[in-house]
């Protein structure tokens, strides 16, 4: 065999060796990538929060870029400059946040409006002979109302302390006069359905369930759950002071053939995600803006306009989900609130939870229509039946935080396939 | 910035691939060629300190050429998105880079062209 067979042979041999030691720790990799996830399953959405939070923030990071600071300068300015921002925003919102005393004001105040409205929904006008709609309306609304009235009655220490609160304590002043009315009238409040007869020989139906006992290591959960949850300032931090280390590291490892598509893949997949997460806050920011525009237009004080329109403005990144919740906060308030001045002319102050769900509707449309298509464009449409499937999906595997998660993995996992295979057939490698 | 080692015959790009880099050759020999129906040309080989696959970074043409390792060859890699930004961040560097860019492609262009007046009758040549 000559010299140029020989050299060839021994080139043959360590090609085919090294695609067998790529193939075996591309599986190693992968089986115990696998394992890991399995047994740290706790560990991922923490992970997740602090990457998304700092793939979010990373606008900041770069508009602290300056030549002549050094990195890890620039990203503690960076870190200061949002830490400063979410004080002023959460010492904004903290004030509107119900402490123990309003938290019971409003358990009373929304637990009489309720009945009152209920009341002259089927109360039978003088004039007329019989309310047609009424029995109907009993029979359908007076279990949801029995329910409300049960989640809303104050439990025997809550009593207590209101009236403790309506007498002046803990350094407050008295409640209002009114409310204390409000309070009495609950207790007058029965029930709406009367419950059927129980069978002879059957037990006490409202007997109260026996004690459990706390279960074992719920302390210890719950410290693992906060411990793991530490990861994620951790995980944001750490990727704030990454300088491009973590991408030449994932780049490094990718074999020379497929060096400028991972390049290619992974810039447009970052492009993809950073575009859809920004433009998803920025559409929450729309829509509680028009939220709160709206609700103080209908004479709702502003501080209680912003804090419904900030809590709707962020539950608006559940698809539906956000609009239900929107419709039930602002619905509940506008039951309890009172002496209410619109400020268009013309509209009628009781008829204030009508105006707020139609506010809801119009944001809603407004956000489907105009915010949507605008900010996010339509490189990132997923089809309503997959939007619903991934939210049901998401809720059944992780609870809220699935449902939050749900669409942004479904927009990742689409534009990385669609990504990849366009490119794939670019470099002619399919 | 990316560094890269290549082994003796490895392809670097392949010509008719989307161009995404730069390539800046820190050791070894690079072999720039063109496949015409059945045969080979070979434009250039390249040694330390040269670059190639700079059009990737002006645009999204496919590669012209082939780029292929004579020996073990290590690049420094430029990538495109990357040098987009630079600009934003650090114009002055990214404007150095793209005056040194525009020299080194005018002078390739003019040794393109002494070529084809070498090569081509004085009549032939055309500017359409």
């Amino acid at each position: 065999m000559s010299n140029g067979q020989d050299f060839e042979q021994v080139a043959r041999e360590r090609k085919t060796r090294r695609s067998v030691f790529h193939l075996a720790f591309a599986a190693l990799t992968l089986l115990v990538g696998g394992l890991l996830i399995w047994k740290l399953s706790s560990l991922i959405l923490p992970i997740v929060v602090g990457g998304l939070l700092a793939f979010v923030f990373r606008p900041v990071k770069e508009r602290f870029r300056i030549r002549w600071l050094p990195h890890e300068v620039q990203v503690l300015c960076s870190f200061a400059a949002i830490g400063l921002v979410l004080f002023f925003a959460f010492n904004t919102l903290r004030k509107h946040i119900p402490d123990e005393e309003q938290k019971l004001e409003f358990k009373v105040r929304l637990k009489y409006k309720l009945n009152e409205k209920y009341q002259q929904l089927i109360a039978k006008p003088a004039e007329e002979k019989s309310n047609a709609l009424a029995p109907l309306i009993e029979k359908e609304l007076g279990p949801l109302m029995d329910k409300f009235n049960q989640s809303l009655e104050l439990n025997p220490e809550e009593r207590n302390l209101f009236l403790k609160y309506a007498a002046g304590y803990n350094g407050k002043p008295p409640i209002e006069s009114k409310f204390v009315d409000y309070f009495r009238a609950n207790q007058h409040t029965g029930k709406y359905v009367i419950p059927e007869k129980a069978p002879a020989g059957a037990g006490p139906q409202n007997a109260p369930a026996p004690a459990q006992p706390p279960a074992a290591g719920e302390g210890a959960s719950l410290e693992n759950k906060l411990s793991a949850w530490m990861l994620a300032p951790l995980i944001f931090i750490f990727l704030g002071f990454d300088n491009g280390q973590i991408r030449r590291f994932f780049i490094g490892l990718v074999p020379n053939r497929y060096f400028e598509l991972s390049l290619t893949v992974v810039d447009r997949l970052d492009d993809a995600i950073g575009k859809y997460l920004r433009g998803t806050l920025t559409e929450c920011f729309l829509v509680g803006l028009t939220l709160t525009v709206g609700l103080v237009l209908l004479g709702i004080p502003p501080g209680i306009a912003v804090a419904i329109g900030v809590v709707s403005g962020l539950l608006n990144a559940i698809p539906f989900v956000g609009t239900v919740l929107a419709l039930v906060i602002g619905v509940g308030y506008a039951l309890i609130a009172e002496n209410v001045r619109p400020l268009i002319p013309g509209l009628n102050p009781n008829d204030l939870a009508l105006y707020v769900v139609i506010l809801v509707v119009i944001t809603h449309v407004l956000d489907d229509v105009v915010f949507q298509p605008f900010v996010l464009g339509s490189a990132v449409n997923v089809h309503p039946l997959v939007v619903v499937i991934a939210i049901i999906g998401g809720s059944l595997l992780m609870g809220l935080w699935g449902m939050l998660f749900a669409i942004p993995t479904v927009v990742v996992v689409k534009t990385a396939v669609a990504t990849f295979f366009k490119e794939l057939k670019a470099y002619r490698i399919i | 910035m990316f560094e890269r080692t290549y082994d003796v015959d490895e392809s670097i790009f392949e010509e008719g691939q989307p161009g995404a880099a730069l390539f800046l050759i820190l050791d070894g020999k690079v072999a720039v060629e063109v496949l015409r129906e059945t045969s080979t040309t070979r434009l250039a080989v390249l040694e330390k300190g040269a670059f190639f696959g700079e059009m990737a970074l002006l645009d999204e043409t496919p590669r012209s050429a082939t780029a292929r390792a004579l020996e073990p060859t290590r690049t420094l890699a430029l990538y495109r998105n990357d040098l987009n930004g630079l600009v934003h961040r650090d114009a002055k560097t990214a404007c150095q880079i793209y005056r040194s860019l525009a020299g080194m492609i005018a002078e390739r262009l003019r040794l393109t062209n002494e070529l084809v007046q070498i090569k081509t009758p004085a009549d032939d040549v055309g500017l359409g």
